[in-house]
C-alpha cells in the first residue's frame, strides 16, 4: 500500500514539542509578541539566553520575582539590546559556553529608533547574536506612540486620525542587508514553521543575524484579540509583509508567494486604519505593488551577482543544524 | 504567590533576580469569554436523511481504523452497504470539500465500510431484554431499520412481509447491477443476528388483520411502502403487452425471463423507468424511454440517467403518451404528443404543456409504465387512511394507540435513505412508548440518536471553516464496468474502492465541526494554556487562559466555540 493506514497525521503544522515559556505571563489577551516568543524558544531550545530592553516584553516576562521563560533573561536599557547581547555573548565565550545561543528580543521602537545606533554597531562588528525585532508598529508599552516602523496611514496616539502617519514605514530589513551581515530574514507568527526554520538557520550561522518578526497587537492595532493570527496571516497574504531571507547581503530568497489578497481585507480588521479613505487604500495598494517589484528585482539581481569579494564578514557554518521539525 | 516583603537591606538582592515561574499568576481571571471544545453538525450529516455520522466514520477510516469505522456506521443504520450503492447522496451536494477539489465520495465510503467486517465483530451490543414485542409490517428499508434499532434496544421484533423474501423494493425494485443480492442478504442476515425474526408471505389485511397484530404485540409499525400501481390514463392500456414497470421488474429480478416484445416504450423519468429500461436492455429487449419533461426535471438519480445513456438507451424527452396504437390485436406503437415547459408547478419543476398538432407515433410493440407508485391502504383500518399516506403525527404515531408508521407510506419521500431515517426515528419513539416513558413532542432528529456529543443547532458550512488550512485535493475517479460489457448481464456496474483508496479519500475529508486533534489550537495559544490529554482531545488551563479566542479562530474546522464566562 502506498498509503500507510496507521500513519494518519491531522496536523497542519509540525512544530517542536519543547515548551520554554510559562503560562501566567503578563501579555494582553491575543498578544502576538507572546506567541512569537513561544515559537522562537521552541526553535532555539533551552540553551538560550534572552536579552530584553524596555518594551512590552520587559513587562510580559513578569514582575519580580516571577519569570515567564525557562531560560535566563537579562533586562537592559531601551537603546542597548544588541550591544548587551553582544556582551553576554563575549562573557559566555570567555566561559567556554560557545553553544549557548544569545537572543536579543526587542520591539520596533527599540530597534528602528532608539536602539538603532547600537544595533548598527553590533552587526557591523558581526557580533555573534540573533536579533529578533518583534514589530507591532508602534511604541505599545507606553501607550501607542508612533515609531519609524508605524505604517503609512496608521492611527497612533501621536498620529491622530486628523493627521495620521504621512511617512512610509522604514525598511529596516534592507538597512540590515546593507550591513552585509550573514543572515537577514522576515517572519510572521502566522507562519511558525517558516519562523522556526529561520531561527534554526540563524543558530547555525556564526555572526550577526537579524530577523524581523511581524506581530499583531490587539490593544495597539484596535483589532479583535481572536484575529491576531488571522491579521498576521493577512499581512503576508496581502503582500504588505513579504516573507523572505537574505544571505550575505546579496542572495534573496522569497519564502512565500502571497495570494495577494486585497489589502482592504487586512486594513478593515484593524481600527487603526478605520479612518482611511478609498484613495488612501489605493495609495497603499500601489505601494505594495511597487515594493514587490523592487523585492523581485533584488532577488533577480542576487541570482546573477557573485558573492561579494573579500573582506567579507560572513562566517557561515552551513548545514550545522539543518532545520528539523521535531 | 510569593511574598515580597524585605525587612532589611540584606533581604534585597544586589541585582533583582526572578526565579519563580509566572504560572503562579492566575491570568485566567482576566477573561470574560472562554473557548470550549464543541463538535458541531457538518453540512453533509445535516443533509443525510438516514442520519449517518459521516465526519466520525471518515475520521476513523483516515486513522486506518476500518473495523471501528464500520462498527460506527452500523450503530443505528443496518444498511450502509446498500445505501452506499443506491443512495442519491444529497450529503455530497453539501460537502464543504466541493470547491476544494470536489466533494468527498461519501457514498463510496459508506459502501466500502458497509462491506467491511465479519458478522461477529460488527454489531453493537443489545440492551437487556425488555419482554416487549413489536410487529413491523413491511420488510423494506424502513421496516428493517426500525426492527434493527428496536431489537438493539432489547425488544422482540417480528417483521411481516407479503413477499417471499425481505427487502421491499431493495429486492423487488432495485436491480442487481446496482445492488448485488449478496450485499443485501448479508445486511439482512446481520439484522437477523440481532434477534429480528422475518416472517415472509404474510400479508396484513389478508393473512392477518392489523387488529390481531395489535392484540398479539405491544406495538405495531406500518411500513408497507408504495405498492399500488397508477394507471397511465390512455386508451389501450389494458392490452396484455402494456406492463406495470414495478411488477415486471420484480419478475425479471427474481430470475424470470418472460416472453416480451422486442422493442418497448418505457413511460416515465424516475428510477423505476431507468431500472426497467436498463433491465430490459440486459435481457435483450430494446427500450425507448418516453418522458414528458426534459432531462433536467427527471426525478431519477442523475448518475443513473448517465449510466443508462452510456448503455445506449434511447430517450425521448418532452413527449407524453396519448394512446396505445393497436393493429390486428398487436401493439404497433405509442401515439404521443410533444410537450413544452410552461410555468413551474407545486414541485418547482416547470409544468409540461402539450404542443397542439404535434401528435406522432413512437414505433414499439410493447409498453411499460413507470410513472410512480402509490400507497395501497384498503386493507388498513379506516382511521389509518389519509389520502396517499398513513395518518400520523410528528412522532410517527397513528391515530390508533400503539400503531406507528415509517418509510414511503408515511412521508412519500421515495428514497431508501429517508426510509432508513424515518425507521430509526420511529423506533426511538416506539422504544419510549414501550418503556412507558412520556412520548416526545416530535420524533427525535436522527443526529440526536448518534450517541456522540454534537451541537445540533449550528451547521458547519464553508463560511465557518478556516480555509487557510485546507488545500485543494482532487476527488478520485469512480470506476465502472465498460458499458458494452455490463449490458450483457446483471453484474454490478460500479467498482468498490480499495482499502487504500478509501483511506486516502477519508484523509481528504475536512472533518467539519469535528475535532481531529490537528493541534492548531495548542500551537497558537499565546498563553500556553492548552494541553494535549493523554486520551483524545485537549484540556484548557482555565487558570491561565485569557480568553483571547485565537484557538477558536485558528481551528480549521469550527470545533471550538467562544462562550461568555459565567460569574
Ligand atoms: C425500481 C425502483 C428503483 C428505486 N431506486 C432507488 C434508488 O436508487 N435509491 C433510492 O434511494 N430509492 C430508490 N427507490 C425507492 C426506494 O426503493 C423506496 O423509497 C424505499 O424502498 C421505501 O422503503 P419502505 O421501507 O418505505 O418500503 P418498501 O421498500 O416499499 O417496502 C415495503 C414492503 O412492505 C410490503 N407490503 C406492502 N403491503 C403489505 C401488507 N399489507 N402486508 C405485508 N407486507 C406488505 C411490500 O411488499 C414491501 O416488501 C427505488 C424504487 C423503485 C421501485
Ligand atoms: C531611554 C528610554 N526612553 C523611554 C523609555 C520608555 N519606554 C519604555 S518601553 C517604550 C516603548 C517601547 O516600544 P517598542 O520598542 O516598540 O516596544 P513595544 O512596547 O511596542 O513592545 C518606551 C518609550 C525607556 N524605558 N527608556
Ligand atoms: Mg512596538
Amino acid at each position: 500500500m502506498a498509503v500507510d493506514p496507521k500513519a494518519y497525521d491531522p496536523r497542519n503544522l509540525h512544530l517542536p514539542e519543547l515548551e520554554v515559556m510559562h503560562s501566567g505571563h503578563l501579555a494582553c489577551p491575543g498578544c502576538g509578541a507572546a506567541l512569537g516568543m513561544r515559537q522562537a524558544l521552541k526553535a532555539l531550545g533551552d540553551n538560550t539566553m534572552v536579552v530584553i530592553p524596555a518594551c512590552c516584553w520587559a513587562v510580559i516576562v513578569g514582575p519580580y520575582p516571577y519569570e515567564a521563560l525557562k531560560v535566563p533573561v537579562l533586562q537592559v536599557a531601551f537603546e542597548t539590546a544588541a550591544i548587551s547581547a553582544a556582551g553576554v555573548r563575549a562573557a559566555l565565550d570567555a566561559q567556554g559556553k560557545h553553544d549557548t545561543t544569545v537572543l536579543a528580543w526587542a520591539g520596533d521602537g527599540g530597534t528602528f529608533d532608539i536602539g538603532f545606533q547600537s544595533l548598527s554597531g553590533a552587526v557591523e562588528r558581526n557580533d555573534d547574536i540573533i536579533y529578533v525585532c518583534y514589530d507591532n508598529e508602534a511604541y505599545m508599552n507606553t501607550g501607542i506612540q508612533r515609531s519609524s516602523a508605524t505604517p503609512y496611514g496608521a492611527w497612533t496616539t501621536t498620529t491622530p486620525v486628523e493627521a495620521p502617519k504621512a511617512e512610509p514605514k522604514k525598511n529596516m530589513v534592507e538597512i540590515m542587508v546593507e550591513h552585509r551581515i550573514p543572515y537577514t530574514a522576515t517572519a510572521s507568527i502566522a507562519y511558525p514553521e517558516d519562523f522556526i526554520r529561520k531561527l534554526r538557520k540563524a543558530q547555525s550561522i556564526r555572526g550577526a543575524k537579524f530577523i524581523h518578526l511581524w506581530i499583531s497587537c490587539p490593544a495597539g492595532h484596535k483589532s479583535e484579540e481572536r484575529y491576531s493570527v488571522k491579521i498576521a496571516r493577512l499581512a503576508v497574504e496581502t503582500g504588505i509583509f513579504p516573507l523572505y531571507e537574505v544571505e550575505n547581503g546579496v542572495h534573496y530568497t522569497i519564502n512565500h508567494e502571497p495570494a495577494f489578497t486585497d489589502v482592504a481585507e487586512y486594513l478593515r480588521l484593524q481600527g487603526r486604519f478605520r479612518h482611511l479613505k478609498d484613495e488612501d487604500i489605493e495609495t497603499i495598494r500601489r505601494n505594495i505593488e511597487w515594493e514587490w517589484k523592487r523585492l523581485r528585482a533584488k532577488a533577480e539581481m542576487g541570482r546573477t551577482l557573485p558573492a561579494p569579494p573579500p573582506p567579507v564578514r560572513a562566517v557561515v557554518e552551513e548545514g550545522e543544524h539543518e532545520p528539523s521539525t521535531e | 504567590m510569593v511574598e515580597i516583603n524585605p525587612r532589611t537591606l540584606d533581604d534585597v538582592p544586589a541585582t533583582s533576580y526572578s526565579d519563580h515561574a509566572t504560572t503562579a499568576i492566575k491570568t485566567g481571571t482576566w477573561k470574560y469569554v472562554q473557548p470550549v471544545y464543541e463538535d458541531k453538525l457538518p453540512a453533509c450529516s445535516h443533509r443525510c436523511p438516514a442520519g449517518n455520522d459521516i465526519s466520525r466514520f471518515l475520521y476513523l477510516t483516515a486513522k486506518g481504523d476500518l473495523l471501528e469505522a464500520a462498527r460506527w456506521i452500523r450503530r443505528g443504520n443496518p444498511l450502509p452497504a446498500t445505501l452506499g450503492r443506491v443512495c442519491p447522496h444529497p450529503c455530497e451536494d453539501e460537502c464543504n470539500r466541493g470547491p476544494l477539489g470536489g466533494a468527498i465520495a461519501i457514498h463510496m465510503m459508506e459502501r466500502f465500510l458497509g462491506d467491511q467486517g465479519a458478522a461477529e465483530e460488527l454489531l453493537p451490543e443489545r440492551a437487556p431484554a425488555t419482554g416487549k414485542r413489536v410487529a413491523v409490517v413491511g420488510a423494506g428499508p424502513a421496516g428493517i431499520a426500525a426492527a434493527y434499532n428496536l431489537a438493539l434496544r432489547g425488544h422482540e421484533v417480528e417483521v411481516l412481509d407479503d413477499k417471499p423474501e425481505p427487502g421491499g423494493f431493495l429486492r423487488t425494485g432495485i436491480p442487481q447491477y446496482r445492488l448485488p443480492r449478496e450485499v443485501l442478504d448479508r445486511e439482512i442476515a446481520l439484522v437477523e443476528r440481532c434477534g429480528v425474526r422475518f416472517v415472509p408471505d404474510t400479508r396484513v389485511g389478508r393473512d392477518v388483520s392489523l387488529d390481531e397484530l395489535r392484540e398479539r404485540f405491544d406495538a405495531v409499525l406500518v411500513a408497507i411502502g408504495f405498492h399500488g400501481s397508477r394507471p397511465l390514463g390512455v386508451p389501450g392500456e389494458d392490452h396484455e403487452h402494456v406492463y406495470n414497470g414495478v411488477r415486471l421488474l420484480e419478475r425479471i429480478l427474481a430470475g424470470e425471463r418472460p416472453e416480451l416484445p422486442p422493442r418497448m416504450a418505457v413511460v416515465g423519468g424516475g428510477n423505476t423507468a431507468m431500472d426497467v429500461a436498463r433491465s430490459l436492455r440486459r435481457i435483450g429487449v430494446e427500450p425507448v424511454v418516453v418522458y414528458r419533461r426534459s432531462r433536467m426535471e427527471m426525478p431519477a438519480i442523475p448518475t443513473e440517467v448517465d449510466e443508462a445513456l452510456a448503455e445506449g438507451i434511447e430517450m425521448v424527452f418532452l413527449t407524453a403518451p396519448k394512446r396505445v396504437v393497436i393493429e390486428g390485436g398487436r401493439i404497433t406503437g405509442l401515439e404521443c404528443v410533444k410537450m413544452r415547459l410552461g410555468e413551474p408547478d407545486e414541485s418547482g419543476r416547470r409544468r409540461p404543456v402539450p404542443v397542439e398538432g404535434s401528435e406522432h407515433v413512437v414505433p414499439v410493440s410493447g409498453i411499460v409504465t413507470a410513472i410512480g407508485e402509490t400507497a395501497e391502504l384498503d386493507m388498513l383500518p379506516e382511521p389509518l387512511r389519509d389520502g396517499w399516506r398513513v395518518a400520523h403525527d410528528a412522532r410517527f404515531a397513528t391515530p390508533l394507540e400503539g400503531v406507528f408508521t415509517a418509510g414511503d407510506v408515511a412521508t412519500g419521500e421515495g428514497t431508501v435513505t429517508a426510509a432508513v431515517g424515518t425507521g430509526r426515528r420511529a423506533a426511538a419513539v416506539i422504544d419510549a412508548f414501550l418503556r412507558g416513558e412520556a412520548l416526545p413532542e416530535e420524533a427525535p432528529r436522527v443526529q440526536v440518536l448518534w450517541g456522540r456529543q454534537v451541537r445540533l443547532d449550528t451547521v458547519v458550512h464553508v463560511e465557518q471553516l478556516n480555509l487557510a488550512y485546507h488545500k485543494e485535493a482532487p476527488r478520485p475517479g469512480i470506476e465502472e464496468l465498460d458499458p458494452a460489457v455490463r449490458v450483457r448481464d446483471f453484474s454490478e456496474v460500479v467498482r468498490s474502492f480499495t482499502a487504500e483508496r478509501a483511506i486516502e479519500e477519508a484523509r481528504r475529508c475536512l472533518e467539519c465541526g469535528t475535532c481531529n486533534e490537528c493541534l492548531n489550537c495548542l500551537w497558537f495559544c499565546p498563553d500556553v494554556a492548552i494541553h494535549k490529554r493523554s486520551g483524545f482531545g485537549f484540556d484548557i488551563d482555565e487558570e491561565h487562559c485569557k480568553g483571547c479566542g485565537i484557538c477558536v479562530e485558528e481551528c480549521p474546522r469550527d470545533a471550538l466555540t467562544l462562550v461568555e464566562v459565567e460569574r
